[in-house]
């Protein structure tokens, strides 16, 4: 009367087997779990109970004792209904006997017997193929989100009554699609291009920089300039995510619940845009369960900071460490999590308070005070960690109205494309794959200027006013500049434009 | 040290003492008796009240004073008292002049020519590049740019002067240890390095609203004469322009649109003295009598054709980056570096929004 049966649980974006044991024995009729389950798999009893009779099956009347192994790990969600059920089924003999043996079950039961979709699919999946686990039941729902894992075979189902039906033989289930990322990929469009956008020239070169280079990027601009539409477009022209990039994202995002389940997987890199009232938690990640932050849900994409002095400073402040090793770890009362947060960063914001300084069509209505301040509000650490600084004009009515399309999106990203691929050769065999990221000793070898250049670096240094710390940003800037026009070394002019992007570290602007 | 110095300071360690009160101490004990000394025993009923003259007696200790002294000096302030050979001849000349200046840096500059560039605290485009062109200039002739280390048209007089290696003086409206605004610290202490600020008041004394005109007094009284680039109605520039009329110093004011806020004042001044119209450097330097000739005027940088092209369209108001992209048709990956580099070299200015003007 003993049934064994194997689940699976997740701790982060990582799975781990759970083994559900249950237990039929003569007594007074009851149903208890044991193994630090949560109310969600204690309140199973009642949906285990009601779809099992509603799938015209018989209810044992018996003590039914479920336990969940290993005993000391704390269990929640709501995927273990299925396994529990099939459990008691084969314990009272409805299934035959070994039967249950081979797959790893997932579910949650509705009260007629229907299988409802799970969150977390894609990364028990995966952990499972790398424990060696090759069977797999799990709703029809969540069936896309398979599919892209190759070399296992997944049954996804309907109810209660089907899977009884297909683990005795009795019907045959088909095996999952299996789907290719490359096809996916092909066939995406994006919504946001950078053809709609009207003008504003230097803005999107300085995106393309950003995009060649994997650097953060500020931008800087009167409200209704087109910042946040920049933003978005953003995305458009990094380059397409690999099969690796893309599966740590669907995993990240199958966790927190966000993934298109008709799509299976995130083929657009994430433009997460978090409002400024966003509380550390939010950004960080954490909760009760440790949920992914607004971080790791850009992860290998774009966080979009919307007014960036808005936001409460240790707010954004926690921001930097994670800019720096591209991981976050949650540590929680139950557990500790480590979730990736490789993000590039786009800020905007108004170059005064009320948004006008400079503006050619507003009068600006600040004192020096109140714009001193202002600035003041983003630190020197994390300005420190932002490579360019844009600034977006605003836009004249003659340019809104005319209509031809502008270089598109696709055209952006080859140029984009051709930069990094220099870049991966560059870096080759080390953790680094974009100039953003290099290291110290990357920096000292492949950011060398010749004299005419540190002259002229010298120069703009002394007349522009600029602090110490935009040295190395200009230099990793240029860089970029220098790939995307194909050339082994940093010219003068690239450097020229590098220096351009720096517009907040001069030491005054008034 | 002197008696009559020693008196002049130790007088200006009461903040209570009205300037008509200091005269009138120092004029009513002979010149080489220690005030100090004696005010306890003198009878001043009438120009010190009972308080005052307590608070007086109870810094009255020559180790009080001594003190005072040392602690100045560990501040690098050094004070120049009316009588000291080192204080500007043309300062005399007005009929309040400071008893004491205390100056932090070169003193040389004391007896240099001088130009007061003074004007609006919220200054637009159109200030900075007037009060970059004119302080370059004025640089270039060798004057001496004065100005109060206020926010504003004062910061840029300040920070032109020493870009240009050229000479400059802030005068502060409250003691030397109390920068006002503190958002310009770093400036204050930039200029101490080799040029110079100074301060009528005693080094801890804080800055009151009353006393910044007592300040413009002294800018305009240093000065030859005083140029005003942008300045609203109410604007304390205004102030200053007062004074040099009063010490009989030249005044220079810079037309701007009737429309704009910040130009009220200059175009008032101009309506009021229209001789004190000036329409470009030049024409003021001559009339302060410089002989343009001997000025050294910057070779002409060489331009290629795109350069000239964006010289010609920034020329005569200021453009953005797009107007300029969409205009000459350069692409932005080039115009972006061109536009720096002919700001480094000093043809045009960048302004706030990304737009360029000719300098």
């Amino acid at each position: 009367m003993l049934s064994k049966i194997l689940s699976f649980g997740l701790n982060g974006i990582n799975g781990y087997p759970v083994e559900i044991e249950i237990d039929l024995n003569v007594g007074l009729p009851g149903y208890e779990v044991v193994g630090l389950a949560d109310t969600a798999i204690k309140e199973s009893k009642s949906r285990v109970k009601a779809a099992i009779k509603n799938s015209t099956f018989n209810y044992p009347i018996h003590k039914i004792i479920i336990n969940l192994a290993p005993a000391d790990t704390k269990k929640e969600g709501s995927m273990y209904d299925l396994p529990i059920a099939l459990g008691i089924l084969g314990a009272q003999g409805t299934l035959k006997n070994g039967v249950l043996k081979d797959y790893v079950i997932l579910g949650e039961l509705a009260l007629n017997g229907e299988i409802r979709k799970l969150n977390g699919i894609l990364p028990m999946l995966i952990s499972a193929k790398q424990m060696g686990y090759q069977k797999f039941i799990i709703p029809k729902e969540n069936a896309n989100e398979a599919s892209f894992i190759d070399k296992i075979d997944v049954y996804p189902v309907d109810n209660l009554k089907q899977v009884v039906s297909f683990l005795n033989g009795e019907l045959v289930l088909q095996k999952n699609n299996n789907k290719v990322y490359e096809n996916a990929l092909s066939q995406h469009t994006f919504a946001h291009d950078f053809a709609y956008v009207k003008g504003q020239a230097s803005a999107k070169r300085a995106m393309e920089i950003a995009a060649a280079g994997g650097h953060n990027v500020i931008l800087i601009g009167p409200p209704g300039a087109g910042k946040t539409m920049l933003a978005k477009c953003f995305p458009s022209i990094l380059p397409d995510m690999t099969f690796e990039e893309s599966l740590e994202v669907t995993k990240i995002h199958s966790v927190a619940g966000l993934l298109d389940l008709k799509q299976g997987i995130v083929l657009e890199r994430p433009f997460r845009s978090p409002h400024h009232t966003a509380t550390l938690i939010a950004l960080t990640g954490g909760g009760l369960k440790a949920k992914p932050g607004e971080i790791s849900l850009a992860h290998n994409g774009v966080l979009f900071l919307d007014e960036m002095p808005e936001y409460a400073r240790n707010t954004i402040e926690t921001l930097r460490q994670p800019m720096e090793d591209g991981v976050i770890t949650v540590a929680r009362n139950a557990q500790t999590v480590q979730y990736p947060a490789n993000f590039i960063l786009v800020a905007s914001m108004n170059p005064c308070p009320c948004g006008y300084y400079g503006s050619t069509t507003h009068e600006c209505k600040c004192t020096p005070t109140a714009i001193h301040k202002y600035l003041n509000k983003i630190s020197g650490p994390l300005l420190d960690r932002i490579d360019l600084h844009i600034e977006v004009d605003s836009i004249a009515y003659e340019d809104l109205t005319h209509y031809d399309l502008e270089e598109s999106s696709a055209e952006i990203k080859k140029r984009v494309n051709a930069a990094r691929q220099v870049q991966l050769e560059r870096f080759k065999g080390s953790n680094t794959f974009s100039n953003a990221k290099m290291s110290e000793k990357d920096f000292k070898k492949y950011c060398t200027i010749d004299d005419k250049c540190s002259e002229l670096l010298e120069t703009a240094f002394k007349k522009l006013n600029l602090s110490a710390r935009a040295y190395n940003r200009i230099l990793k800037v240029a860089r970029t500049i220098a790939d995307l026009d194909g050339k082994q070394n940093i010219e003068a002019k690239h450097l020229l434009e590098a220096i351009q992007y720096r517009s907040l570290d001069k030491k005054y602007t008034i | 040290m002197e008696i009559f110095n020693k008196n002049i300071i130790w007088l200006d360690m009461f903040p209570f003492l009205t300037y008509a009160k200091r005269v009138k101490l120092l004029s009513i004990f002979s010149i080489n008796k220690d005030i100090a000394s004696a005010i306890e025993t003198a009878n001043l009923d009438g120009i010190l009240t009972e308080q005052e003259k307590l608070k007086m007696v109870a810094m009255s200790a020559p180790d009080k004073f001594d003190a005072y002294l040392l602690k100045m000096q560990n501040n690098n302030i050094l004070p120049i008292t009316i009588h000291d050979a080192r204080y500007p001849a043309i300062l005399k000349d007005i009929k309040d002049p400071p008893l004491c200046l205390y100056c932090r840096g070169n003193l040389q500059l004391l007896n240099t020519p001088c130009v007061a560039v003074v004007g609006t605290r919220k200054l637009t485009d159109y200030g900075v590049v007037v009060t970059k062109q004119y302080v370059e200039n004025l640089c270039k002739a060798d004057f001496t740019i004065v100005s109060g280390l206020a926010a504003g048209v004062d910061s840029i007089a300040h920070r032109t002067a020493l870009e240009n290696e050229g000479k400059t003086i802030a005068v502060l409206a409250g003691g030397l240890n109390h920068i006002y605004p503190a958002s310009n610290y770093n400036l204050a202490k930039t200029i101490s390095e080799n040029n110079l600020i100074l301060s009528e008041l005693a080094p801890e004394i804080n800055p009151q609203a009353y006393q910044f005109p007592l300040r413009n007094r002294i800018i305009a009284g240093l000065s030859k004469a005083v140029l005003i680039t942008e300045a609203g109605a109410k604007s304390g520039a205004l102030h200053t322009k007062e004074y040099a009329l009063d010490y009989g110093r030249d005044i220079f004011a810079v037309p701007g649109k009737i429309t704009s806020e910040t130009s009220a004042g200059t175009n008032q001044i101009i309506f009021d003295y229209p001789t004190s119209i000036t329409l470009n450097p030049d024409d003021m330097l001559s009339r302060l009598g410089v002989d343009n000739k001997k000025i050294q005027k910057t070779a002409g940088v060489q331009l290629d054709f795109n350069q000239q092209l964006v010289l010609n369209y920034i020329h005569a108001e200021k453009k953005t980056f797009q107007q300029i992209c969409e205009y000459t048709k350069i692409p932005a990956s080039e115009l972006n570096g061109m536009l720096l580099q002919m700001e480094l070299e000093g043809i045009i200015t960048k302004l706030a929004n990304n737009s360029y003007i000719k300098s």
